[in-house]
Order: structure tokens, then sequence, then C-alpha cells
């Protein structure tokens, strides 16, 4: 039977009462909790927030790391009534400061405890799960739970508001197209500051099943000794992550394909060729592929094994999504005929964080605009064209063009700049620039370099052309697409 | 150590050092994947990538997956 809870909290606490003993975390590092102890943590760091004075609605920053207590002060903030703003550990300050700024969070939670609060570390005692261990916090439908930040195409940060509604009506469409289970343990090497990798903890504590916490994917022996380790039956990755496992460990994952039940992909599209050799390496292995926004998780669900004869394209509505594809009207276009791809259903934000502007551009009615162009045939499949928007696909992660060319722009030899997406095999997208420069043209590791300050690492640029100028509209838009061209047909140097 | 290996080990640090952009002396023997942002699963790959290029070689799966830190490389680099 379906697992009926209102919130996230009440599906862990549930757990924790019925199975104290049973492993909810893994962390990085190895320590591991058990749903008792989970629980227990989750009210220890509600009662140190509440104590310190947290309010209704107010904004944590979380640093999302992959030890063990990241999902107790997740839910903490939540079962305080706060909004959990969880953040990427490797986030450079000036980031951090423009969201904070954005958002003016009251506390932020990480390794060395809270900060404001209290520092205590690894040191806080845990205790047991309790009767009296109740919700601190009155939690409706549309009380906020998430801000996730995500790029924007100004360049700015655009948070994502979630509530608890629509996460539980998030984790009830993947879990019900994947089949995660309470015997489920999964590998988690995701970034948890994503929607992807945070949507997959909910998923797999909403059943009560076990998550394990991997640092990334760069170890693939590390991966499959956890495989080994906690007789994994699913995993998470995006397309450049299973490019890296395989690149790194070739067809090993099939030494797994009886055990592992369910993998899900996402946040960026995948070659045709690799979702056939995944499927082919795990041929009884549930292989499903999300599209989806941080606003609008897992729109679009497609399985690699039941969809092998349509893997080109995105896949069908997931189970209780819609999608429709709308005119810049906001009218459905017929069958065949290319609009914007647009999505309804439960999970769907509701708005953005303090940009109304940029909210009431994104909706028509209750359909969420996703920027990306698409069309759906008379099987119900839907295809991706292309994107509206000039934000680009790093393996998964979305950078904003805007964001890097202000942080290039301070370069004092750099004139003018602009950057596109171009075709890279490992990640799929990764970040080329063209600058203006006067008779001194900063070398291509200078400039990464300097940029370190500014930006992560994918965000950096892995090649630069240098152009007498930037083309733009009238009114001072870059042109980007023309770079792209004058590139290819050798009008620019490099 | 011969003198031909002194050179592949300094190409196989040099390598390293250009694909991460970082300078050539934090490219030190326990450097590991995910000790620095830039090496990441990503980098990971260029970085192997990048020598297999230059060394004209494929690693199997059973040597890729021992490769974590710079020792490593040019452990499997220097044969």
């Amino acid at each position: 039977m379906a697992n009926q809870h209102k919130t996230l909290l009440d599906a862990v606490r549930k757990h924790a009462d019925r199975h104290p003993e049973k492993t909810a975390i893994v962390g990085f590092n190895g320590k591991s909790q058990s749903y008792g102890e989970l629980w227990g943590s989750i009210q220890h760091f509600k009662n140190l927030l509440k104590d310190a004075g947290l309010s209704y609605q107010d904004r944590v920053l979380l640093i999302a790391g992959k030890e063990c207590y990241f999902p107790a002060q997740y839910l903490a903030v939540h079962l305080a009534g706060g909004i959990s703003v969880p953040i990427d550990p490797t986030m450079p300050e000036q980031r951090i400061h423009a969201i904070s700024a954005n958002c003016n969070p009251k506390y932020v939670l990480g390794e060395s405890g809270i900060d404001r609060v209290e520092k205590f570390g690894e040191q806080y005692h845990v205790p047991g799960c309790s009767e009296n261990a109740v919700p601190a916090a009155n939690l409706d439908n549309d009380t906020l739970a998430d801000l996730i930040y995500t790029s924007g195409t100004t360049g700015r940060p655009k948070g994502v508001l979630l509530t608890h509604k629509n996460l539980v009506a998030a984790i009830r469409n993947i879990n019900c197209f994947l089949g995660t289970k309470a015997s489920d343990v999964e590998i988690i090497a995701l970034p948890l500051s994503h929607s992807f990798g945070l949507g997959r903890l909910r998923c797999v504590l909403w059943e009560g099943g076990c998550a394990v916490m991997v640092d990334g994917f760069g170890r693939p022996k590390n991966i499959f000794s956890c495989i080994e380790k906690y007789g994994a039956t699913g995993i998470g990755m995006v397309p450049a992550a299973w490019a890296t496992l395989y690149f790194l460990s070739r067809e090993y994952i099939g030494r797994y394909a009886s055990q592992i039940r369910y993998v899900e992909i996402g946040s960026a599209p995948m070659l045709t060729h690799h979702k056939e050799l995944l499927a082919g390496l795990l041929p009884d292995t549930r292989v499903c592929m999300h599209y989806g926004l941080t606003e609008a998780s897992r729109a679009i669900f497609q399985e690699f094994h039941e969809d092998r004869g349509s893997l080109t394209a995105l896949g069908r509505a997931s189970p209780l999504a819609r999608v429709a594809i709308k005119d810049d009207r906001g009218a459905n276009v017929p069958n065949g005929q290319h609009g914007e791809i647009c999505v309804k259903g439960g999970m769907v934000t509701k708005r953005y964080w303090g940009d109304s502007v940029l909210t009431q551009k994104s909706f028509w009615g209750d359909w969420f605009r996703t920027g990306d162009i698409g069309h759906e045939d008379a099987a119900g499949l839907i295809y991706l064209f292309g994107r509206k928007t000039e934000i680009i696909n790093v393996g998964g992660r979305k950078v904003s063009p805007v964001e890097i060319e202000e942080a290039l722009r301070r370069l004092p030899e750099i004139m003018d700049a602009a950057v596109v997406g171009i075709s890279d095999p490992v990640s799929g997208e990764a970040v080329k620039a063209y600058l203006v420069t006067g008779d001194n043209k900063p070398e291509l590791r200078v400039i990464q370099q300097f940029l370190k300050k500014y930006l992560e690492s994918y965000k950096i640029p892995l090649d630069v052309s240098y152009v007498s100028s930037i083309p733009k509209t009238a009114s001072g838009k870059i042109q980007r697409h023309k770079l792209l061209r004058c590139d290819r047909d050798a009008g620019y140097e490099n | 150590m011969a003198p031909n290996m002194i050179d592949t080990e300094m190409q196989i640090r040099k390598t390293i050092s250009e694909t991460l952009n970082v300078h050539i002396n934090d490219v030190k023997d326990d450097l590991a994947v995910g000790d620095l942002p830039e090496w990441d699963s990503l980098g990971h790959v260029r970085i192997i990538m990048a020598l297999e290029a230059h060394f004209s070689c494929e690693l199997e799966a059973a040597e890729l997956l021992q490769l974590d830190t710079v020792s490593d490389l040019v452990k499997a680099f220097s044969c």
C-alpha cells in the first residue's frame, strides 16, 4: 500500500517508531545512523534551532555535505518550522554571500554545528526515539520547506520555493515510477544541494530505505565497494556521471546487474547510445530517466527497457504530472508542432523567492513554463528540441553565462566578455568564453586561476577565443548564437 | 630512477597540473581525487584522457579502478 504520510517528517518519525534499529543513513566516512538515531538527531537540532530563536519560516543555510548529520539538519529545519536552504560545500564565498543577501537566513548549519548557536561538531549526544519528540511547528500543506537556488538567466541567485506539499507530491511521483521500497539501499553520490540528489535522499527516507552517501563519482572503486558492502539496490546518476563511471570502469557495473533494482538518471540530456549501453549492462534493472527542473521535479519519465524503441524522446508525462506543449500565448499546440514544454502538478513550485516578476513570467495560469522547446507525438511521447534560455548544462549543473561574464569582466585586461556552452565529450556541455582585450591577451590558465576566486570549478571556461567585439542587439543583449556561428565559420581567432 | 623514468614522471605531473590548472608544486604524490575542487570526477576523467592521449595507451578497467592519487597515476602510466 502506498505510503500516505503528510510530510517527509511524518514518514521518518513513523519509521523511527516502527524500526528504530534499521539503518537510515550511511555517511561518506562510513558513520551510520539508524532511524531511531536519525529521529533523535532531528529533534536535537530542532531544539537547538528553537532555543536559538528560530521563528516560523525563517531560512537556515545548510552546508549540504555527505556527512551523516546532513539529513538530520535538513529535516530539523523543517521540524522547527523553518525553510531549508541547502548549499554546496564547495560554493565560493561570493556566491554564498549573494544567496545570503537574497534570502536573509537566520542561521547556518554545517560541519561545526550551528553558527551563531553552538559549536559542537560530532560530539553531540543523540537520544533515542521518544514519544515526547513531537513536531514543534504546525506544518500544513502550504508551509514552505525548501528554498533551492539554481542558476537564472540573469546570473543572480534564483531561489525556488517548495512547500511540504510539493515535496510529498514529488516523492510519490518518483517512487511510483521507480518502485523504490523499504528494503532498498541506495547509493547517493549526487550533490545534495541540488534538486536531483536531495530528491533521491527524500525518496529513500520516505519509504524507510537506507541512503548511502558517497562523495561523488570520481572514485568508481569506492562506488562499487559501497554497492558490495551495503548491498545497494539503487543508484542515481546524471549522464555525465554515467559517462565518467563508464570511462573509469568500462562495463564493470554489469557485475551488479542482478543486485541493482533501479537506476535514476536525470538533469541533462543523455546520448542514446549511452542509454542503450546502460540498459544492456543492466538487463533486469529498472533504468529510469527523468526530465525535470528544480521548479517542476521529474515531470517526464522514461524507462530504457520499456521505451527502447523511443530512446530519442524524453519520455511521457510522469504518473502525477501533466505536460503540455504551448505556444507564445499559452495555448496548446497540435501534436508534432514545436512549442514550450509546460508542466502542471503538485510538485510544481508556486513561486520564486522575492521575485514576483520572474514568477509571473514563468507561468501560464498553473502551468509552469520550463523554457525548453519540444513537441509531443500522437503516442504521448515528448521530444526535446532546444532551450529558450541560454543556461549552460555542465554535467547536470546549470550555469548562467551572465554570472561568468561578470566574473570575467573583473579581470582588468578584459574589456568585454561573452560565454556560451560548447559540446564536451565528458560533461555534455562545457563553458567557452569569447573575450575582447587590448594587446595584452591573458592566457587561459591565468583567466582560470583568476576565476577560481569567484566561481565553482565547473563554471570556469575550458576554452577561450579572442574577438574584436561581442555581437549585441541594439538594446545591448549579447547574441551568443552568432559567436558560435562565427567560430564555426573561422571568423574569430583562437 | 632512470632519467627517462624521471622525464615520464615529470610529464605526468605536468599533465595533471595543466589539466587541473594547479601549480605543479601542488601535484604531490598523495594528492587524490576529491582533494581539490578542480579534481572532481570530470577532472579525473580529463586527466586520464590527457594521459592516455599523451602516452598513446588505453588502460584496462581493473587498472582504471585503482587510480586515486597522483602516485597511482604515475605508477600506471610509467609502465
